[in-house]
Protein backbone atom coordinates (compact mmCIF):
# COMPACT_ATOMS: atom_id res chain seq x y z
CA UNK A 1 0.00 0.00 0.00
CA UNK A 2 2.76 2.30 1.08
CA UNK A 3 4.62 1.40 -1.74
CA UNK A 4 1.97 2.12 -4.21
CA UNK A 5 1.71 5.61 -2.80
CA UNK A 6 5.35 5.77 -3.13
CA UNK A 7 5.04 5.25 -6.80
CA UNK A 8 2.20 7.42 -7.20
CA UNK A 9 4.19 10.53 -5.54
CA UNK A 10 7.13 9.71 -7.35
CA UNK A 11 5.31 10.21 -10.75
CA UNK A 12 3.38 13.19 -9.27
CA UNK A 13 7.09 14.41 -8.65
CA UNK A 14 8.45 13.76 -11.64
CA UNK A 15 5.62 15.28 -13.73
CA UNK A 16 6.56 18.06 -11.57
CA UNK A 17 10.15 18.47 -12.18
CA UNK A 18 9.60 17.73 -15.82
CA UNK A 19 6.91 20.70 -15.89
CA UNK A 20 9.60 23.00 -14.32
CA UNK A 21 12.62 22.11 -16.43
CA UNK A 22 13.97 25.88 -15.58
CA UNK A 23 14.77 24.77 -11.77
CA UNK A 24 16.55 21.40 -13.20
CA UNK A 25 18.63 23.78 -15.85
CA UNK A 26 19.51 25.93 -13.07
CA UNK A 27 21.29 23.60 -11.17
CA UNK A 28 22.98 22.29 -13.95
CA UNK A 29 23.60 25.48 -15.03
CA UNK A 30 25.31 26.10 -11.59
CA UNK A 31 27.17 22.96 -11.57
CA UNK A 32 28.67 24.38 -15.13
CA UNK A 33 29.53 27.58 -14.22
CA UNK A 34 31.10 26.50 -10.63
CA UNK A 35 33.12 24.01 -12.86
CA UNK A 36 34.42 26.18 -15.42
CA UNK A 37 35.26 28.79 -12.05
CA UNK A 38 37.31 26.06 -11.15
CA UNK A 39 38.60 25.32 -14.32
CA UNK A 40 39.74 28.81 -14.92
CA UNK A 41 40.83 29.47 -11.26
CA UNK A 42 42.80 26.64 -10.31
CA UNK A 43 44.53 26.39 -14.08
CA UNK A 44 48.00 24.91 -13.25
CA UNK A 45 48.20 24.53 -9.25
CA UNK A 46 45.72 21.31 -9.25
CA UNK A 47 47.66 17.80 -7.68
CA UNK A 48 45.05 15.21 -7.06
CA UNK A 49 44.16 15.26 -3.79
CA UNK A 50 42.88 19.12 -4.46
CA UNK A 51 41.27 17.67 -7.86
CA UNK A 52 39.46 15.37 -5.52
CA UNK A 53 38.65 17.28 -2.83
CA UNK A 54 36.95 20.48 -5.02
CA UNK A 55 35.02 17.71 -6.88
CA UNK A 56 33.30 16.91 -3.83
CA UNK A 57 32.90 20.35 -2.28
CA UNK A 58 30.90 21.12 -5.62
CA UNK A 59 28.94 18.26 -5.49
CA UNK A 60 27.86 19.12 -1.91
CA UNK A 61 27.06 22.14 -2.70
CA UNK A 62 24.69 20.87 -5.94
CA UNK A 63 23.39 18.67 -3.64
CA UNK A 64 21.96 21.62 -1.14
CA UNK A 65 21.09 23.16 -3.95
CA UNK A 66 18.97 20.86 -5.37
CA UNK A 67 17.27 19.32 -1.88
CA UNK A 68 16.59 22.92 -0.86
CA UNK A 69 13.64 22.96 -3.36
CA UNK A 70 12.12 19.94 -2.81
CA UNK A 71 9.88 21.18 -0.10
CA UNK A 72 9.91 24.91 -1.14
CA UNK A 73 7.74 24.25 -3.34
CA UNK A 74 5.01 22.58 -1.37
CA UNK A 75 2.66 25.62 -1.21
CA UNK A 76 0.11 25.19 2.27
CA UNK A 77 -2.67 24.53 0.12
CA UNK A 78 -0.78 21.44 -2.15
CA UNK A 79 0.43 20.18 1.73
CA UNK A 80 -2.97 20.29 2.68
CA UNK A 81 -4.52 18.32 0.04
CA UNK A 82 -1.36 15.78 -0.23
CA UNK A 83 -1.56 15.32 3.53
CA UNK A 84 -5.05 14.10 3.45
CA UNK A 85 -4.01 11.72 0.48
CA UNK A 86 -1.20 10.21 1.43
CA UNK A 87 0.63 8.83 4.39
CA UNK A 88 3.28 10.79 5.61
CA UNK A 89 5.80 7.91 5.42
CA UNK A 90 5.08 7.74 1.17
CA UNK A 91 5.90 11.38 1.23
CA UNK A 92 9.09 11.27 2.56
CA UNK A 93 9.98 8.75 0.94
CA UNK A 94 9.24 10.06 -2.48
CA UNK A 95 11.08 12.72 -1.78
CA UNK A 96 14.27 11.02 -0.67
CA UNK A 97 14.13 8.79 -3.90
CA UNK A 98 12.95 11.39 -6.28
CA UNK A 99 16.04 13.43 -5.04
CA UNK A 100 18.32 10.75 -5.03
CA UNK A 101 17.57 9.99 -7.99
CA UNK A 102 18.01 13.79 -9.72
CA UNK A 103 21.09 13.61 -7.32
CA UNK A 104 23.12 10.34 -8.97
CA UNK A 105 22.00 12.02 -12.42
CA UNK A 106 23.58 15.31 -11.59
CA UNK A 107 26.63 13.59 -9.86
CA UNK A 108 27.16 11.33 -12.87
CA UNK A 109 27.00 14.38 -15.40
CA UNK A 110 28.90 16.61 -13.09
CA UNK A 111 32.08 14.05 -12.55
CA UNK A 112 32.02 13.81 -16.38
CA UNK A 113 32.22 17.32 -17.34
CA UNK A 114 34.81 17.89 -14.00
CA UNK A 115 36.98 15.38 -15.71
CA UNK A 116 36.55 16.98 -18.94
CA UNK A 117 37.27 20.63 -17.75
CA UNK A 118 39.92 19.82 -15.03
CA UNK A 119 41.55 16.97 -16.52
CA UNK A 120 40.21 13.19 -16.69
CA UNK A 121 42.09 11.81 -13.23
CA UNK A 122 39.54 9.10 -12.36
CA UNK A 123 37.21 8.53 -15.37
CA UNK A 124 37.40 4.96 -15.88
CA UNK A 125 37.95 4.13 -12.58
CA UNK A 126 34.92 1.54 -11.37
CA UNK A 127 35.64 1.92 -7.54
CA UNK A 128 35.02 6.16 -8.04
CA UNK A 129 32.21 5.90 -9.72
CA UNK A 130 30.78 3.16 -7.10
CA UNK A 131 31.81 5.56 -4.34
CA UNK A 132 30.29 8.56 -5.89
CA UNK A 133 27.19 7.00 -6.49
CA UNK A 134 27.02 5.82 -2.47
CA UNK A 135 27.97 9.05 -1.66
CA UNK A 136 25.43 11.13 -3.53
CA UNK A 137 22.56 8.56 -2.22
CA UNK A 138 24.45 9.95 1.47
CA UNK A 139 23.78 13.07 0.41
CA UNK A 140 20.21 13.25 -0.33
CA UNK A 141 19.12 10.69 2.42
CA UNK A 142 20.51 13.12 4.84
CA UNK A 143 19.66 16.47 3.20
CA UNK A 144 16.17 16.13 2.14
CA UNK A 145 15.13 15.93 5.80
CA UNK A 146 16.80 18.75 6.60
CA UNK A 147 15.20 20.31 3.51
CA UNK A 148 12.19 19.65 5.42
CA UNK A 149 13.08 21.11 8.61
CA UNK A 150 14.16 24.54 6.90
CA UNK A 151 11.26 25.16 4.36
CA UNK A 152 9.06 25.39 7.32
CA UNK A 153 11.16 28.35 9.12
CA UNK A 154 12.29 31.66 7.24
CA UNK A 155 15.21 32.01 5.71
CA UNK A 156 15.46 28.97 4.30
CA UNK A 157 18.22 29.53 2.18
CA UNK A 158 20.82 29.77 4.85
CA UNK A 159 18.71 28.09 7.54
CA UNK A 160 19.52 25.13 4.81
CA UNK A 161 22.90 25.70 4.67
CA UNK A 162 23.22 25.93 8.49
CA UNK A 163 21.51 23.24 9.46
CA UNK A 164 22.86 20.74 6.63
CA UNK A 165 26.89 21.41 6.40
CA UNK A 166 27.37 20.22 10.03
CA UNK A 167 25.72 16.89 9.47
CA UNK A 168 26.96 16.46 5.43
CA UNK A 169 30.41 17.70 6.64
CA UNK A 170 31.66 14.44 8.29
CA UNK A 171 30.52 11.99 5.06
CA UNK A 172 32.27 14.67 2.85
CA UNK A 173 35.33 13.82 4.66
CA UNK A 174 34.76 10.31 4.48
CA UNK A 175 34.18 10.38 0.81
CA UNK A 176 37.14 12.46 -0.13
CA UNK A 177 39.18 9.72 1.51
CA UNK A 178 37.61 7.00 -0.21
CA UNK A 179 37.81 8.53 -3.35
CA UNK A 180 41.33 9.30 -2.84
CA UNK A 181 42.23 5.80 -2.20
CA UNK A 182 40.27 4.81 -5.30
CA UNK A 183 42.17 7.62 -7.47
CA UNK A 184 45.34 5.73 -6.28
CA UNK A 185 43.66 2.32 -7.36
CA UNK A 186 43.08 0.56 -4.05
CA UNK A 187 40.44 -1.81 -5.18
CA UNK A 188 36.68 -2.25 -3.37
CA UNK A 189 38.06 -3.99 -0.59
CA UNK A 190 40.08 -1.34 0.49
CA UNK A 191 37.57 1.33 0.66
CA UNK A 192 34.55 -1.16 1.69
CA UNK A 193 34.36 -0.18 5.35
CA UNK A 194 33.97 3.51 4.59
CA UNK A 195 31.03 2.02 2.01
CA UNK A 196 29.55 0.44 4.67
CA UNK A 197 29.61 3.41 6.94
CA UNK A 198 27.90 5.76 4.82
CA UNK A 199 25.09 3.19 3.37
CA UNK A 200 24.45 2.77 7.19
CA UNK A 201 24.12 6.55 7.23
CA UNK A 202 21.48 6.34 4.78
CA UNK A 203 19.70 3.60 6.69
CA UNK A 204 20.02 5.47 9.95
CA UNK A 205 18.52 8.63 8.53
CA UNK A 206 15.71 6.87 6.43
CA UNK A 207 14.83 5.30 9.69
CA UNK A 208 15.03 8.78 11.59
CA UNK A 209 13.13 10.72 8.62
CA UNK A 210 10.56 8.02 8.78
CA UNK A 211 9.70 7.90 12.50
CA UNK A 212 10.21 12.27 12.64
CA UNK A 213 8.84 13.31 9.63
CA UNK A 214 5.02 13.19 10.79
CA UNK A 215 5.91 15.26 13.65
CA UNK A 216 6.99 17.94 10.98
CA UNK A 217 3.81 17.84 8.68
CA UNK A 218 1.19 17.94 11.22
CA UNK A 219 -0.34 21.19 11.30
CA UNK B 1 56.81 16.34 47.19
CA UNK B 2 57.75 19.94 46.80
CA UNK B 3 61.17 19.44 45.49
CA UNK B 4 59.24 17.93 42.21
CA UNK B 5 56.60 20.41 41.69
CA UNK B 6 58.37 23.28 43.15
CA UNK B 7 55.69 25.18 44.88
CA UNK B 8 52.97 23.70 43.14
CA UNK B 9 51.28 23.67 46.15
CA UNK B 10 50.50 27.25 45.99
CA UNK B 11 48.90 27.48 42.63
CA UNK B 12 46.35 24.53 43.67
CA UNK B 13 45.25 26.09 46.41
CA UNK B 14 44.66 29.59 44.45
CA UNK B 15 42.80 27.00 42.12
CA UNK B 16 40.74 25.59 44.73
CA UNK B 17 40.01 29.09 46.14
CA UNK B 18 38.57 30.36 42.99
CA UNK B 19 36.94 27.34 42.17
CA UNK B 20 35.20 27.29 45.63
CA UNK B 21 34.17 31.39 44.92
CA UNK B 22 32.95 30.38 42.01
CA UNK B 23 30.55 27.62 43.54
CA UNK B 24 29.38 30.11 46.56
CA UNK B 25 28.23 32.69 43.67
CA UNK B 26 26.79 29.84 42.21
CA UNK B 27 24.69 29.51 45.21
CA UNK B 28 24.37 33.43 45.55
CA UNK B 29 22.69 33.43 42.44
CA UNK B 30 20.38 30.14 43.39
CA UNK B 31 19.19 31.94 46.18
CA UNK B 32 17.82 34.85 44.21
CA UNK B 33 16.37 32.75 41.72
CA UNK B 34 14.32 31.02 44.91
CA UNK B 35 13.02 34.36 45.36
CA UNK B 36 12.38 35.69 41.77
CA UNK B 37 10.45 32.25 41.52
CA UNK B 38 8.54 32.78 44.55
CA UNK B 39 7.31 36.24 43.50
CA UNK B 40 6.64 35.16 40.07
CA UNK B 41 3.96 32.42 41.66
CA UNK B 42 2.77 34.72 44.19
CA UNK B 43 2.01 37.47 41.14
CA UNK B 44 0.48 34.32 39.27
CA UNK B 45 -2.08 33.40 41.71
CA UNK B 46 -3.05 37.09 42.47
CA UNK B 47 -4.19 37.19 38.72
CA UNK B 48 -5.71 34.27 39.37
CA UNK B 49 -7.67 35.67 42.30
CA UNK B 50 -8.82 38.58 40.21
CA UNK B 51 -9.93 36.38 37.36
CA UNK B 52 -11.81 34.74 39.52
CA UNK B 53 -13.54 37.76 40.94
CA UNK B 54 -14.26 39.20 37.58
CA UNK C 1 12.02 19.57 53.98
CA UNK C 2 14.24 16.48 52.66
CA UNK C 3 13.97 17.64 49.05
CA UNK C 4 15.83 20.95 49.87
CA UNK C 5 18.47 19.03 51.92
CA UNK C 6 19.55 16.88 49.40
CA UNK C 7 19.24 19.69 47.08
CA UNK C 8 22.15 21.13 49.33
CA UNK C 9 23.94 17.85 49.72
CA UNK C 10 24.70 16.84 46.34
CA UNK C 11 25.69 20.13 45.72
CA UNK C 12 28.04 20.44 48.90
CA UNK C 13 29.20 17.06 47.30
CA UNK C 14 29.94 18.16 44.15
CA UNK C 15 32.09 21.18 45.62
CA UNK C 16 33.70 18.65 47.96
CA UNK C 17 34.39 16.39 44.75
CA UNK C 18 35.74 18.74 42.59
CA UNK C 19 38.17 20.54 45.64
CA UNK C 20 39.50 16.99 45.29
CA UNK C 21 40.23 16.81 42.04
CA UNK C 22 41.86 20.48 41.95
CA UNK C 23 44.53 19.37 44.72
CA UNK C 24 44.84 15.97 43.79
CA UNK C 25 45.34 16.85 39.98
CA UNK C 26 47.99 19.25 40.84
CA UNK C 27 49.79 17.85 43.78
CA UNK C 28 49.48 13.91 43.59
CA UNK C 29 52.50 11.81 41.25
CA UNK C 30 51.91 11.50 37.49
CA UNK C 31 53.71 9.12 35.93
CA UNK C 32 57.14 10.46 33.81
CA UNK C 33 56.14 10.62 30.10
CA UNK C 34 57.61 11.53 27.23
CA UNK C 35 56.72 15.11 25.41
CA UNK C 36 53.49 15.18 27.81
CA UNK C 37 55.55 15.33 30.78
CA UNK C 38 53.44 16.92 33.51
CA UNK C 39 50.40 18.48 30.79
CA UNK C 40 49.21 14.95 31.71
CA UNK C 41 47.39 16.19 34.38
CA UNK C 42 45.06 18.13 32.08
CA UNK C 43 43.32 14.92 31.70
CA UNK C 44 41.35 15.57 34.52
CA UNK C 45 40.34 19.38 33.78
CA UNK C 46 40.12 18.90 29.68
CA UNK C 47 38.61 15.56 29.43
CA UNK C 48 35.94 16.34 32.27
CA UNK C 49 34.69 19.16 29.73
CA UNK C 50 33.73 16.61 26.96
CA UNK C 51 31.90 14.68 29.58
CA UNK C 52 30.22 17.05 30.30
CA UNK C 53 29.37 17.96 27.39
CA UNK C 54 28.21 14.93 26.26
CA UNK C 55 26.16 13.76 29.10
CA UNK C 56 24.83 17.22 29.27
CA UNK C 57 23.68 16.72 25.47
CA UNK C 58 22.21 13.28 25.91
CA UNK C 59 20.07 14.35 28.67
CA UNK C 60 19.07 17.43 25.59
CA UNK C 61 18.09 14.26 23.54
CA UNK C 62 16.18 12.75 26.17
CA UNK C 63 14.21 16.27 26.67
CA UNK C 64 13.56 16.54 22.90
CA UNK C 65 11.84 12.75 22.86
CA UNK C 66 9.98 13.86 25.63
CA UNK C 67 8.54 16.99 24.11
CA UNK C 68 7.89 15.17 20.66
CA UNK C 69 6.16 12.61 22.77
CA UNK C 70 4.30 14.96 25.31
CA UNK C 71 4.22 18.29 23.62
CA UNK C 72 4.88 19.69 26.84
CA UNK C 73 6.40 23.40 26.18
CA UNK C 74 8.23 22.73 29.84
CA UNK C 75 10.60 20.15 27.95
CA UNK C 76 11.34 22.29 24.89
CA UNK C 77 12.74 24.74 27.61
CA UNK C 78 14.44 22.22 29.27
CA UNK C 79 16.06 20.88 25.69
CA UNK C 80 17.16 24.38 25.20
CA UNK C 81 18.88 24.65 28.57
CA UNK C 82 20.66 22.00 27.79
CA UNK C 83 22.07 23.16 24.01
CA UNK C 84 23.40 26.33 25.85
CA UNK C 85 24.84 24.47 28.99
CA UNK C 86 26.14 21.92 26.73
CA UNK C 87 27.66 24.62 23.96
CA UNK C 88 29.79 26.64 27.01
CA UNK C 89 31.12 23.30 28.36
CA UNK C 90 31.80 22.30 24.45
CA UNK C 91 33.90 25.94 23.85
CA UNK C 92 35.82 25.15 26.88
CA UNK C 93 36.67 22.02 25.86
CA UNK C 94 38.09 23.24 22.33
CA UNK C 95 39.90 25.97 23.65
CA UNK C 96 41.39 23.28 26.24
CA UNK C 97 42.43 20.60 23.94
CA UNK C 98 43.35 23.72 21.75
CA UNK C 99 46.22 25.22 24.12
CA UNK C 100 46.92 21.38 25.05
CA UNK C 101 48.05 20.57 21.59
CA UNK C 102 49.75 23.29 20.89
CA UNK C 103 52.34 22.94 23.70
CA UNK C 104 52.47 18.48 22.94
CA UNK C 105 51.89 18.48 19.45
CA UNK C 106 52.76 21.95 18.31
CA UNK C 107 49.45 22.42 16.27
CA UNK C 108 46.09 24.31 17.83
CA UNK C 109 44.36 21.60 15.34
CA UNK C 110 44.97 18.69 14.15
CA UNK C 111 42.80 16.50 11.55
CA UNK C 112 41.85 13.76 13.57
CA UNK C 113 38.23 12.26 13.99
CA UNK C 114 37.79 12.72 17.53
CA UNK C 115 38.66 16.90 17.09
CA UNK C 116 36.21 17.22 13.89
CA UNK C 117 33.73 15.03 15.75
CA UNK C 118 33.73 17.59 18.85
CA UNK C 119 33.83 20.59 15.72
CA UNK C 120 30.80 19.34 13.93
CA UNK C 121 28.47 18.60 17.24
CA UNK C 122 29.52 22.71 18.39
CA UNK C 123 28.57 23.64 14.42
CA UNK C 124 24.89 21.46 14.75
CA UNK C 125 24.44 22.96 18.31
CA UNK C 126 24.35 26.29 16.87
CA UNK C 127 22.87 25.44 13.85
CA UNK C 128 19.92 24.27 16.49
CA UNK C 129 20.21 28.14 18.00
CA UNK C 130 19.86 29.51 14.85
CA UNK C 131 16.90 27.58 13.92
CA UNK C 132 14.94 28.91 17.46
CA UNK C 133 15.59 32.22 16.27
CA UNK C 134 13.92 31.76 13.12
CA UNK C 135 10.82 30.57 14.16
CA UNK C 136 8.41 32.47 16.64
CA UNK C 137 5.48 30.22 17.20
CA UNK C 138 6.30 28.48 20.73
CA UNK C 139 4.58 25.43 19.57
CA UNK C 140 5.69 25.38 15.89
CA UNK C 141 9.34 26.21 17.17
CA UNK C 142 9.81 23.36 20.04
CA UNK C 143 8.50 20.49 17.02
CA UNK C 144 11.06 21.65 14.59
CA UNK C 145 13.94 21.98 16.99
CA UNK C 146 13.06 18.85 18.62
CA UNK C 147 13.12 16.97 15.24
CA UNK C 148 16.27 18.33 14.10
CA UNK C 149 18.20 17.83 17.47
CA UNK C 150 17.51 14.11 17.50
CA UNK C 151 17.74 13.76 13.89
CA UNK C 152 21.32 15.69 14.43
CA UNK C 153 22.37 13.56 17.14
CA UNK C 154 21.95 10.47 16.03
CA UNK C 155 23.65 11.13 13.06
CA UNK C 156 26.56 12.51 14.71
CA UNK C 157 26.74 9.86 17.49
CA UNK C 158 27.52 7.37 14.28
CA UNK C 159 29.91 9.35 13.42
CA UNK C 160 31.95 9.92 16.46
CA UNK C 161 31.55 5.94 17.04
CA UNK C 162 32.11 4.72 14.09
CA UNK C 163 34.56 7.31 12.04
CA UNK C 164 37.97 6.32 15.19
CA UNK C 165 37.26 2.93 14.62
CA UNK C 166 37.80 2.88 11.07
CA UNK C 167 40.05 5.49 10.33
CA UNK C 168 43.15 3.91 11.89
CA UNK C 169 45.48 5.02 14.10
CA UNK C 170 44.87 8.65 15.62
CA UNK C 171 47.57 10.95 17.85
CA UNK C 172 44.11 11.80 20.05
CA UNK C 173 44.27 8.99 23.10
CA UNK C 174 41.52 6.78 23.19
CA UNK C 175 41.03 5.16 19.78
CA UNK C 176 38.93 2.21 20.65
CA UNK C 177 36.10 3.92 19.94
CA UNK C 178 35.37 5.26 23.18
CA UNK C 179 35.83 9.16 22.27
CA UNK C 180 38.50 10.68 25.27
CA UNK C 181 38.58 7.92 28.07
CA UNK C 182 41.36 5.91 27.48
CA UNK C 183 41.14 3.53 31.10
CA UNK C 184 43.33 1.11 29.37
CA UNK C 185 46.14 2.74 29.26
CA UNK C 186 45.52 5.20 31.72
CA UNK C 187 47.82 4.88 35.48
CA UNK C 188 45.90 3.32 38.28
CA UNK C 189 47.63 6.36 40.22
CA UNK C 190 46.05 8.37 38.13
CA UNK C 191 42.43 6.71 38.55
CA UNK C 192 42.05 7.86 41.76
CA UNK C 193 41.67 11.81 40.45
CA UNK C 194 40.43 10.93 37.19
CA UNK C 195 37.12 8.69 38.10
CA UNK C 196 36.19 11.08 40.80
CA UNK C 197 37.08 14.12 38.50
CA UNK C 198 34.36 12.81 35.99
CA UNK C 199 31.73 12.42 38.33
CA UNK C 200 32.58 16.11 39.69
CA UNK C 201 32.67 17.92 36.07
CA UNK C 202 29.03 16.14 35.26
CA UNK C 203 27.51 16.79 38.62
CA UNK C 204 29.09 20.29 38.09
CA UNK C 205 27.57 20.63 34.29
CA UNK C 206 24.17 19.55 36.26
CA UNK C 207 24.25 22.19 38.44
CA UNK C 208 24.95 24.98 35.86
CA UNK C 209 21.96 23.25 33.80
CA UNK C 210 19.63 23.50 36.46
CA UNK C 211 20.46 27.48 37.03
CA UNK C 212 19.93 27.98 33.29
CA UNK C 213 16.77 26.42 32.59
CA UNK C 214 15.68 28.31 36.36
CA UNK C 215 16.33 31.49 34.74
CA UNK C 216 14.90 30.84 31.45
CA UNK C 217 11.53 29.71 33.58
CA UNK C 218 10.94 32.60 35.16
CA UNK C 219 12.03 34.42 31.96
CA UNK C 220 8.99 33.07 30.08
CA UNK C 221 6.74 33.39 33.01
CA UNK C 222 7.74 37.08 32.70
CA UNK C 223 6.77 37.21 29.38
CA UNK C 224 3.36 35.16 30.08
CA UNK C 225 2.33 37.99 33.05
CA UNK C 226 3.48 40.82 30.59
CA UNK C 227 1.36 39.30 27.99
CA UNK C 228 -1.79 38.91 29.80
CA UNK C 229 -1.52 42.45 31.00
CA UNK C 230 -2.01 43.68 27.97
Amino acid sequence: MVIKEIIYLMQKEFLLEWRQKHALGGIMLYLVSTIFICYLSFAGIMSVPTWNALFWIIIAFASLNLVLKSFADETSGRKLYLYTLATPSAIIFSKILINSIVMVVLGVLGFILFNLFMGNMAGGNFTYWLVLIIGVLGFSSILTMVSAIASQARNNFTLMAILGFPLILPLLLLLIRASLLAIEGASIKSVSGDLVVILLLVMISLTLSNILFPYLWKE
Amino acid sequence: MTEIHGKIYVVAMVLAIIFAGLAIFLFYIERKLDRMEKKINEMEEERESEKVRK
Amino acid sequence: MPNKTWNYTWKIFTIVLMLYVILGGLLFEVPALPVIHQTIRNIYFHVGMWFSMIFILFVGFLFSLAYLRTFDLKYDRMAFATVKTGLIFGFLGIITGMIWAQNTWGTYWVNDPKLNGAAVGILVYLAYLILRASLDDPEKRGRLAAVYKIFAFVIMFVFIMILPRISGPSIHPGVDGNPALATGDLDPMMRRVFFPAILGWILFSWWIYTVVERKDKINQKINQLNADQL
